[in-house]
């Protein structure tokens, strides 16, 4: 499903140039649940950015169901993205101003869901996740369990081929980082593919295989 | 629904973007309805394009004047000589805001002008009652306007009213017509009395070809027809009737060109000159409100770009992007708007008061509408597009990785040009001011300064008399004189010649008559010679100004004045010049008489229409005003006004535009200090961490303070100084329309500079002093 082949990313400002991926190749196939691990500033965040399609490697090739989008321009990105990626944030990225349910019900209207379905779609997303009851509320309002269960609700309300966490339990204390990881576990069981990036062993614990960055480079891979 | 949520947005500050919009746009609104409407006169009725005024084009010593009046017959003769034209029609007013008196004794002021029959027939106003042919060919018979009607009792055809008092002229109405709009040269026509009535009032020159050319002349030509096709015939009507050889003698042409209606305002220099500025003046505030919009877009951008990234992430694409900021940006406008209208409508005798027209007027052009919707498209597409663009164009990824970019460069051009913009206003403001002050404490070369005019039209020759024999035994009067001229007016022109030559020297300001003590009542020095002497109305004498005795000098030969005998046109046979007087300013500033001026002796009161009286000091006018009431008790409206007062309301217009530029300096100056304040607030919370460092490692407040001053004063400096030259420049092209300019010495511009500067220098002080001044430990933990 994914597949990468040499991948660079280099950052450049006036005075220093940055390598922050330095030629990666890996497979990831329909229905994996993959964990990318390694240390602050291995490139871990980076990778996810260019799987997530948020941005294009300097260079290498990216195959997305076949599909070369390495090179796609920002536009294009959004179209493919749209409705086959559901992101899941470490610090969430509730939008304050709108409501639970109209949160989850963003990338629905992106994607052009009728009013009727949406709301069908939403509230069974909801009662999936446990937060029925706080459809209402706002962000704020809710624990930092409840916002990340929101913000996976957000990403699987469109039924994505690809969910990306990135640290989906960095914020969280063991019981809900638990809870997040059992959710999605449950979505890969589904047929989701799942990457997540984590510092933690205990969550790529639930991963089928760890894939380890190291300076912007992969080390041997680990199948479990 | 999600754009109103959006409007409590934290770090957006969308209240301050709309009340700034909102005042930005009320004032400019304002001023772009105001220079619409100037240039909208006389283009709204449907002959428009096909109606002309005839003008005089004169060369008298080969200096070119052109004139906008002509003698009575010309109007008539382009009638009876040009068959291209369809209909022609003459006026000429002779009364200003006097009384119309009903036989019920109310009172109205209003204008008078004597019209001919075919009015009508030119201009396609409408006519409410009676039969306007027949009402302006019969003597003593008037038509009035339908608010003039209104005011007199409603139903008034038929009905007889008075001039200035009851009892007094009578006229009779045979007509009402609908008000004639305030964008018209033609809307002072209050009173449409016949002109056949003319031998009543003043000299009949309704025959006259040459002379007495006091007549407003119109034609309507027919369609296809321009100006140009008539010069023919006009040149026929000139060689049959008018005395050229004479004129030639003289030293005269004399022509007549067509000018037309439509362009007589809106071409005129003076009003192009305001709606250029006015324009100028709207889009420096409305650029203001926007740039300070921006501004504060740019400001909060790092949180909101976090916010359009998670759209970004779930879909949205550019288009989405755009269609969201877009609304907002909407509902910011039309949220501007409302409050733009409430302040409208709460200042709305303010702002009619500083435009000198109803403001549902303005607002009601079609012209206005249309420029206006303009504007607001303009606003929403800048409102809108720029901030959708820089949205669309932060990549997703950079968005999540705690965006910090902080755009100082756009951030510092905005700023720059709000500064610049509030600046151009102040120093304009300065430069308004000082032209104001000098006009009115203008030396004017006779002295007002305790001195009181009262104008006696309607008042008898006896009472005249009685009042100026009863003021003078006042303690508090010093002098009391009367006189046919008011200063402060334009005045009627002669033409003089000299004993046994038909050589046309010049034409000159006649004052006519002047009473007793003029000159030293007014204040006048007489320079040679003598002043007149009770008598001497019988010796033939006449006094003339320095600069007629200077003009004669270069035209004549003369050596000096006093002794030689003259010929004023308006005067039968030769006078004697026994005085010459300091020159006068004659008019005002902004439409100075330049001409020199002779006047003549007369006791009798009836040639008079102004009292005026010196006091010892101005406490004296209510006692003197308190005689007059008791000696004139069938003119209620006769009172003595303070003579600065008159020399005020000349600058009435300038006076208006120096409080409008106030109030948008003030308005630009609060506008730039907000998007000071928070851009201020943007930089803070960026560099609160590199404050926190420097505090930590021995920087003082002094020292925070001054990094941020330093930086703002790099955009700051320049834009200031950009302000005022830009406002240098305006000024120079305002102050044209003065006979007499202020200088605009380079040091009122310095202060100006320094002052708008100290302001915002100390804005920053206010503005960083809290994070310059706090525990760094507070930021420091907080990263």
């Amino acid at each position: 499903m994914i597949k990468l082949e040499n991948i660079q990313k280099v950052f450049r400002t006036e005075e220093v140039e940055t390598v922050a991926l330095g030629g990666v190749s890996l497979e990831v196939q329909k229905g994996e649940f993959v964990a990318i691990m390694g240390p602050s500033g291995c490139g871990k965040s980076t990778l996810l950015n260019i799987l997530g399609l948020l941005d294009n490697p300097t260079s290498g090739t990216y195959y997305l169901d076949g599909e070369e989008v390495g090179r796609l321009k920002e536009s294009q990105r959004t179209k493919v993205r749209k409705g086959q990626i559901g992101f899941v944030f470490q610090s969430f990225n509730l939008i304050d101003e709108l409501n639970v349910e109209e949160n989850v019900e963003l990338p629905l209207t992106y994607l052009g869901v009728p009013k009727k379905e949406r709301k069908a779609r939403v509230e069974e997303v909801l009662r999936r996740m446990a937060i029925s009851h706080r459809a209402h509320h706002f962000p704020q309002q809710l624990s930092g369990g409840q916002q990340q269960r929101v913000a996976i609700a957000r990403a699987v309300v469109m039924n994505p081929k690809i969910i990306l966490a990135d640290e989906p339990t960095g914020n969280r204390d063991s019981k809900n980082g638990l809870e997040v990881m059992q959710l999605l576990t449950q979505l890969n069981q589904e047929g989701t593919t799942v990457v997540m990036v984590t510092h933690s062993e205990r969550d790529a614990g639930y991963a089928q295989r760890v894939i380890n960055l190291l300076d912007g480079q992969i080390v041997p891979e680990v199948s479990l | 629904m999600n754009v109103l949520k959006s409007l409590n947005q934290r770090g957006q500050h969308n209240w301050i973007k709309i009340v700034c919009l909102a005042v930005g746009l009320a004032t400019g609104i304002v001023l772009i309805g105001k220079a619409g409407f100037e240039q909208s006169w006389d283009n709204f009725f449907p002959t428009s394009d096909r109606i002309y005024v005839v003008c005089e084009d004169w060369v008298l010593e080969g200096e070119y004047k052109h004139y906008p009046k002509t003698a009575g017959a010309i109007a008539p003769g382009l009638e009876r000589y040009c068959p291209q034209v369809e209909a022609a029609t003459r006026y000429t007013d002779f009364a200003w805001d006097m009384p119309i008196v009903t036989e019920e004794d109310k009172r109205v002021c209003t204008n008078y002008a004597l019209v001919d029959s075919c009015f009508f027939d030119v201009f396609p106003f409408r006519v409410l009652a009676g039969d306007s042919k027949q009402a302006l060919s019969r003597v003593d018979y008037c038509m009035v306007s339908r608010s003039l009607a209104e005011k007199l009792g409603g139903d008034v055809m038929g009905r007889i009213v008075f001039f200035n008092k009851r009892g007094g002229w009578a006229l009779t109405i045979g007509g009402v017509y609908e008000d004639i709009p305030l964008n018209s040269k033609l809307h002072n026509l209050q009173v449409m009395v016949s002109m056949p009535t003319i031998t009543k009032i003043t000299f009949d020159g309704r025959e006259n070809w040459v002379g007495n050319d006091r007549y407003e002349s119109y034609v309507r030509l027919a369609k296809g027809v321009g100006a140009d096709d008539l010069k023919p015939q006009i040149e026929k009507m000139k060689q049959e009737n008018l005395p050229l050889e004479d004129l030639k003698k003289a030293g005269v042409e004399l022509d007549f060109s067509l000018q037309p209606l439509a362009e007589f305002h809106t071409h005129d220099e003076d009003t192009r000159r305001m709606t250029w500025i006015l324009s100028i003046l709207a889009v420096v505030l409305i650029g203001c409100a926007v740039m300070n919009y921006l501004l504060l877009v740019i400001g909060g951008i790092s949180r909101r770009a976090r916010e359009m990234a998670v759209h970004k992430c779930y879909g949205a694409g550019s288009y989405h992007i755009y269609r969201k900021v877009m609304s907002e940006s909407a509902v910011h406008l039309v949220l501007s708007l409302a409050l733009a209208s409430l302040l409208l409508f709460f200042f709305k005798d303010t702002i009619e008061e500083l435009t000198g027209t109803p403001l549902l007027l303005i607002l009601k052009l079609d012209s206005n509408v249309f420029m206006i919707l303009l504007t607001c498209l303009v606003v929403l597409l800048i409102t809108g597009m720029v901030p959708s663009w820089i949205y669309t164009h932060i990549p997703v990824a950079a968005a999540f990785k705690n965006y910090t970019q902080s755009h100082r460069i756009w951030k510092m051009m905005l700023l720059g040009l709000q500064f610049a913009s509030a600046t151009f206003l102040i120093v304009l403001l300065m430069v308004v001011g000082r032209q104001y002050r000098m006009m009115i404490n203008d030396d004017t070369g006779y002295d007002y300064s305790s001195l009181g005019i009262m104008k006696v039209d309607g008042v008898s020759g006896g009472q005249r008399q009685l009042v100026v024999d009863e003021l003078r035994k006042l303690s508090a009067v010093k002098g009391v004189t009367m006189s046919y001229a008011n200063l402060t007016e334009g005045q009627s022109g002669d033409n003089i010649y000299l004993p046994e030559d038909d050589h046309e020297y010049m034409n000159i300001a006649d004052l006519f008559y002047v009473g007793d003590g003029y000159f030293d009542v007014l204040g006048i020095p007489v320079i040679s010679g003598q002043t007149f002497t009770e008598q001497t109305d019988t010796l033939r004498e006449v006094m003339v100004s320095r600069k007629f005795e200077e003009r004669m000098r270069e035209l004549a030969g003369w050596d000096q004045a006093v002794g030689k005998q003259i010929h004023c046109t308006s005067f039968d046979g030769l006078y004697t010049i026994v005085g010459v007087y300091e020159n006068t300013r004659l008019g005002s500033i902004t439409h100075p008489d330049p001409r020199a001026s002779v006047c003549f002796y007369s006791q009798n009161a009836d040639y008079m229409h102004y009292i005026i009286i010196r006091f010892h000091t101005m406490d004296g006018l209510k006692e003197a005003n308190q005689v007059v009431k008791e000696l004139v008790t069938d003119n209620p409206d006769i009172a003595i006004i303070p003579y600065n007062q008159m020399i005020i309301g000349l600058y009435s217009d300038a006076r208006r535009f120096r409080i409008t530029v106030m109030i948008g300096g003030v308005v630009a100056l609060i506008i730039a200090l907000i998007g000071l304040i928070g851009y201020l607030a943007g930089e803070m919370a960026r560099r609160q961490k590199e404050i926190a460092i420097r505090k930590v490692n021995g920087a003082r407040t002094r020292d925070v303070l001054y990094l941020f001053q330093a930086d703002i004063l790099k955009v700051a400096l320049p834009a200031v100084l950009i302000g005022a030259l830009c406002a240098w420049y305006v000024a120079r092209i305002w102050l044209e329309q003065f006979s007499e300019k202020s200088s605009l010495p380079p040091l009122m511009f310095l202060v100006c500079v320094l002052a708008v500067t100290a302001i915002i220098l100390s804005v920053v002080c206010i503005g960083c002093y809290r994070v310059s001044n706090s525990n760094p430990v507070n930021y420091l933990k907080n990263e």
